[in-house]
């Protein structure tokens, strides 16, 4: 049996079934309720903090917001913030603006943008399946339009949407303020509209906008999406070729090459000139390059290369089989191996803390046969896709695996699509083979099965992400520094000096990021930045951070804070002090003062 | 279909030529794989590893007296050895090559050369009986660097390895013809197995058990429609067979339910991950932190902690780096510097499975079997990934490999002649090469790719490894013994510091001490579990305390724990490594 355009039909549910339709609506509000309350179940109070990073750009929103500039006193409108010294890309401090104009200056804001970035995947990347699903018999089915299209494919989009809803890999991600989620939905937004481009030409001008503005969120974009759209786009015209065959002409290859390829690609880097061209562009370059990486271990391997090549006698086999540039290639091949594994996957996922919950792949367990399912169906049976779709992945790693810090669930979110189309595909077929075979006793086992087992291990994600994991995680997320702040200033009611000892030297980011404080920039009384060359500081407004050793300083009234041990060494008891209130604060296993102190009046 | 290799002869002719060159093609691959396998085998790995030193040396006591050196009487399960009961087919095995060649390196090492020639041949017949490309798979194992450096020792895997690949063989062999006393061969085989490595003695029965599931499914129709029921060959042999496995393990399990005997359960209590504490107390701290709800109850039940574990152990196999890029982190699994197959193996592995998924035959789900049986009692055990303990897996590897090689050769062969015709022929140009002539090319490709890969790692196994993988071998062991033989049989007291472990049984070996007087000294010397610490004149201490070294006495310590500019009234001499630094000093305490 078959539809309108040719599409088969003959397995799928028929699109005039009344109960097929809602069952369809149920099944998506459910998907979407899940999806939803996984990302906003105490959202503001887990993860409890903000790190670094995220304090960072806050405190940079707060500044643009009430004065139109950065806390160094730049326009809003630059191609780089300063920030710390680590020279944040600027659309997500952007964003953080208007949602602090809009919500306010609350910590919690500053993951509102990540969690809008999540739950837009969870609709963009559907979308993405479902125009790369056309690519099965593109000659046929690029002619029906998008809507009876999506209508007939609703459950492929449904599968894919579900796998994205309860990724722990987007759930995690959509609580916390991370540029790179951000950066991922602008990259798949504009996937997406290259793929519209196909029948309209204008969306490809939008396609390759949005590429900047990923690029713009995220460093390594600039490197990932070049490459996924020139494969995209070869692909689209090779299809073009097999539609009309007047375009395999040469004429019409190199027009269509220079017009899809070439020309966008200029256009994308003319816009990022800006940035490239910027005075801040070196120094977080050299920032970035910075990180311990397989590029600045040279030393490393020409060191091993010679000691290999004196062993094995130095003939020219010897210098031609261990040469350092298969060592260097040997080093990036193991990291981007460790992003397949999976443990990391499916099990464990990224060690560190704020990256995930260290106890849940990227995505759940019981996805694990579904992907090799959907692997399986997109290698033999749906080529084109597939080979986009593994390209795209495989790319999205490389500048991940440069680093020595891998598997990296941050740096490797621009896989987060392609691989939800694998599992969500995996999906689909499976729930087709079962719904298939339904009379069988066997499908009713495997399907019932496996949905009690979704179900379990969706629950206890949920479980683990609320309770332990809070607790947990409170060092990953810089716990110490907001808490202490936290209780210096309540005791700090006569507004005196409040001095730290033995925390963050950034700690004016957090003091900077209390909702009440609002003197931006951050410039003293005479007009100047408050950082040093490494942008830290040992003074800022009345507070003292880390200056000298921890001593009662020579003031008649001052809150201080500083680790127990210190504590205990200054004998406060024998000396002029009064001690009007004194707090102890045993985070993590790291035990801290704060004490609100004044001298004795002299007679 | 036959190819014509020269139209102008005679058809009966061209076949036997064909035939003769494969006949010649599987002898060079066999003269290659040996080759590989022997040139300079005591030199890489550097030495003999200390189990390879006491497989030796009780293989030695069994051919001379029947007894290992603890005194026990032929032992079936297991032998002693250190404390570690090793299962004792191995020391069985090796008695005819310490008969043949006396106690050295070289008698303990070409055993597992023999192994080693006997896998390729047991591979080569599986691949056969399996209806795998057969010559790939020979081509693939004799270039194996897993199969390879497993060759070159004495690894009680080895030994299990070629048993169970023999066993299964001979078992789909008597499934598909008439030699149905081909089933006692494979049963005895496998029931063997289990005697010869601890992992096997779970492997074998769950490969069984898959061996007999699969040989019902694939001969159903056979046993179904059989009329007299005592003729049903295909349903009462198999069965048989697997009686018969069972009743070899009998001792196994009387071992196993024996309380006092260690000789089962030693080695799962120190390597076994129900034994790991940790587990529990994770399991504990995250209820606790969960305020001990029903919920956490549940979700962090220790038994579901462990069956993550497990579950955990089971995907560090899906590692790349592990399979393809550098191996198992323990240097002597491995020269770190190869995975287990070659880097361009991936794509074919990949490819076969590919295949063998697409084509769904029942025997595949006999390597799906077998690979996770050789693969889960790694998964009971610490650490992972383990290159030794999944070594069973070995072969369902191989025949995916020839399968992914056979099938893209033929892949390539097809698309290249449709290229050829698209573009080529069709603008009235001829084919290059004939269907046959591209196959080869594209063979000859790959070979030269094998050829770089091979030159690669053979170089660095024979120049590099074993300088930087010696002190894993314990190289300096022989050196030293023979700087102390005067020592040792003038019965001068010697002080010998346990820093590399069990100096004793090196003492042994290559003093060819005779098992008689160490079996009569078992009741009389110091033990540390099951290693002598103490024999004769010799005491073998944690560490060396230069100074209580008295004057005609002699102490052996590590050079890395002396300042030898400090040893003012000591004669010292030094065993270097390979590299030339010290490793052994000798001291004579002077006056």
């Amino acid at each position: 049996m078959t539809g309108r355009y040719g599409v088969c039909c003959a397995r799928q549910i028929n699109m005039t079934n009344k109960r097929s339709t809602i069952l369809f609506l149920s099944l998506s509000v459910t998907v979407l309720v899940i999806g939803l309350l996984l990302r906003i179940y105490n959202f503001r109070s887990n993860p409890a903090t903000l790190y670094i990073d995220e304090m960072a750009m806050l405190v940079d929103a707060k500044s643009v917001v009430l004065t139109g500039k950065d806390i160094h006193g730049n326009s809003w409108l630059q191609p780089i913030f300063i920030s710390y010294g680590d020279y944040k890309q600027p659309v997500y401090i952007w964003f953080l603006s208007a949602a602090v104009a809009l919500f306010g200056n609350e910590q919690w804001v500053v993951r509102i943008p990540s969690l809008l970035a999540g739950l837009l995947t969870m609709c963009i990347a559907p979308l993405i399946g479902l125009e790369f699903w056309r690519w099965r018999n593109y000659k046929k089915n690029f002619k029906v339009p998008i809507k009876d299209w999506y209508l007939v494919h609703r459950w492929l989009g449904l599968a894919i949407a579900a796998v994205v809803a309860v990724s722990p890999w987007s759930v995690t991600f959509s609580r916390a303020g991370f540029e790179g989620h951000l950066a991922q939905l602008l990259f798949s937004l504009s996937i997406y509209a290259l793929q519209l481009s196909f029948r309209q030409g204008w969306w490809r001008w939008m396609s390759i906008i949005l590429m900047t503005a990923s690029a713009y969120t995220y460093y390594s974009v600039r490197f990932v999406a070049p490459i996924v759209v020139i494969l995209i786009s070869i692909i689209q015209i090779w299809q073009l070729g097999q539609i009309s065959p007047a375009r395999k002409l040469i004429k019409h290859r190199i027009i269509d090459l220079v017009g899809v390829i070439i020309i966008p690609l200029i256009g994308f880097y003319l816009l990022l000139y800006p940035q490239i061209s910027s005075p801040h562009a070196s120094a977080a370059d050299k920032f970035r390059l910075g990180t311990d990486s397989v590029l600045n271990e040279r030393d490393e391997y020409v060191l091993t290369q010679n000691i290999y090549r004196e062993l094995a006698g130095n003939t020219f086999i010897d210098r031609l089989m261990f040469h350092r540039s298969w060592i260097l290639i040997r080093e990036l091949a193991i990291n981007y191996a460790d992003f397949l594994s999976f443990n990391f996957l499916f099990l464990n996922g990224d060690d560190n803390l704020r990256h995930g919950t260290g106890a849940h792949g990227l995505f759940l367990l019981p996805f694990l046969p579904i992907f090799i399912w959907g692997s399986y169906d997109l290698v033999t049976k749906n080529r084109s896709m597939g080979l986009i779709v593994f390209l795209w992945w495989l790319v999205a790693l490389l500048p991940a695996a440069v680093p020595n810090t891998t598997p990296h669930a941050l740096r490797s979110l621009n896989a987060l699509v392609p691989l939800s189309l694998i599992i969500g595909v995996g999906l689909y077929k499976c729930v087709s083979y079962i719904v298939r075979h339904f009379d069988q006793f066997g499908a009713k086992l495997i399907g019932f099965g496996w949905t009690v087992w979704v179900i379990f291990a969706v629950a206890e994600f949920s479980y683990y992400y609320q309770i332990p994991y809070q607790r947990i995680s409170k060092n990953a997320w810089a716990n110490h520094e907001q808490t202490l702040i936290e209780m210096a200033q309540a005791l700090n009611i006569s507004h005196s000096g409040v001095y730290f000892w033995g925390l963050n030297s950034r700690l004016y980011l957090w003091i900077a990021g209390q909702p009440d404080y609002d003197q931006f920039p951050l410039i003293n009384n005479n007009n100047q930045a408050y950082f040093d060359q490494d942008f830290a500081t040992k003074r800022f407004d009345n507070y003292f951070i880390n200056e000298g050793l921890p001593r009662i300083p020579e003031v008649n009234e001052a809150v201080l804070v500083m680790s127990k041990s210190d504590w205990d060494k200054l004998a406060v008891d024998d000396t002029d002090i009064i001690v009007k209130q004194e707090h102890y604060l045993d985070l993590e296993n790291n035990e801290f003062v704060v004490a609100a102190i004044s001298r004795k009046l002299s007679i | 279909m036959v190819v014509m290799i020269n139209p102008a002869l005679p058809f009966t002719i061209q076949v036997a030529m064909k035939t003769n060159h494969s006949r010649w093609l599987i002898l060079a691959l066999i003269i290659l794989g040996l080759f590989l396998r022997t040139y300079q085998v005591t030199s890489s790995p550097p030495a003999l590893y200390w189990e390879e030193a006491a497989l030796g040396y009780d293989a030695y006591a069994i051919a001379e007296t029947g007894r290992d050196h603890h005194g026990h009487q032929l032992p079936l399960i297991a032998f002693e050895s250190f404390g570690d009961w090793k299962p004792s087919l191995y020391f069985y095995y090796l008695v005819l090559f310490v008969k043949f060649f006396g106690l050295n390196d070289w008698a303990v090492r070409i055993s597992g050369v023999v192994l080693g020639g006997l896998l390729i041949w047991g591979l080569y017949y599986l691949a056969q009986q399996l209806k795998f490309p057969s010559k790939w798979t020979l081509f693939v194992i004799v270039l194996s660097p897993w199969a390879i450096h497993f060759a070159r020792g004495a690894w009680e895997a080895h030994l299990a390895l070629v048993l169970i690949t023999w066993g299964v063989g001979l078992w789909w062999r008597a499934v598909n013809s008439s030699k149905k006393w081909l089933f006692v061969g494979a049963a005895i085989s496998l029931g063997l197995a289990s005697y010869a490595y601890h992992a096997a003695r779970l492997t074998v029965p769950l490969l069984v058990i898959t061996l007999l599931l699969v040989s019902l499914i694939c001969k159903r129709t056979d046993w179904l429609q059989s009329k007299i029921k005592w003729k049903h060959q295909a349903l009462v042999l198999p069965f048989g067979s697997a009686c018969l496995v069972a009743l070899l393990m009998l001792p196994l399990l009387f071992g196993l339910l024996n309380p006092n005997s260690s000789a089962i359960t030693q080695r799962y209590k120190e390597t076994g991950i129900t034994s790991d504490l940790d587990i529990i107390s994770i399991s504990n701290q995250l209820k606790a932190d969960a305020d001990n709800t029903i919920a956490a109850r549940i979700f962090y039940h220790r038994y579901v902690m462990i069956a993550r574990e497990v579950i955990k152990n089971l995907f560090s196999y899906s590692s790349l780096s592990f399979w393809a890029i550098n191996g198992d982190a323990n240097p002597r699994h491995g020269t770190g510097f190869t995975g287990l197959i070659y880097h361009v193996e991936i794509i074919f592995l990949v490819w076969g499975l590919v295949m063998m998924m697409k084509r769904r035959q029942a025997t595949d789900w006999l390597l799906w079997g077998w690979f996770m049986a050789a693969l889960l009692p790694a998964a009971l055990a610490k650490p992972n990934p383990h290159a030794l303990r999944i070594l069973p897996a070995l072969p369902p590897i191989i025949l995916l490999i020839s399968l992914g090689l056979s099938s893209s050769t033929k892949h390539l062969t097809t698309f290249i002649r449709q290229f050829e015709k698209k573009y080529i022929v069709k603008k009235n140009f001829h084919h290059f090469l004939s269907q046959n002539g591209v196959k080869k090319v594209i063979c000859l490709i790959i070979m030269c790719i094998y050829a770089l890969e091979l030159i690669s790692f053979y170089r660095y196994y024979l120049r590099v490894y074993p300088t930087q993988a010696q002190h894993e071998w314990q190289y300096g062991y022989e050196q030293l013994v023979k700087e102390l033989a005067t020592d040792i049989a003038q019965g001068t007291p010697i002080h010998f510091a346990r820093s590399l472990g069990r100096p004793a049984m090196y003492v042994w070996f290559y003093t060819q001490e005779d098992p008689r007087e160490v079996q009569a000294r078992a009741d009389m010397e110091k033990f540390d579990q099951g290693e002598f610490i103490s024999y004769q004149n010799i005491s073998y201490d944690r560490e060396v305390d230069v100074s209580q070294i008295g004057t005609g006495e002699v102490g052996v310590v590590l050079a890395s724990k002396v300042d030898l500019e400090s040893l003012t009234n000591f004669d010292v001499t030094i065993v270097n490594g390979l590299d030339d630094r010290p490793i052994w000093c000798v001291l004579r305490k002077t006056n």
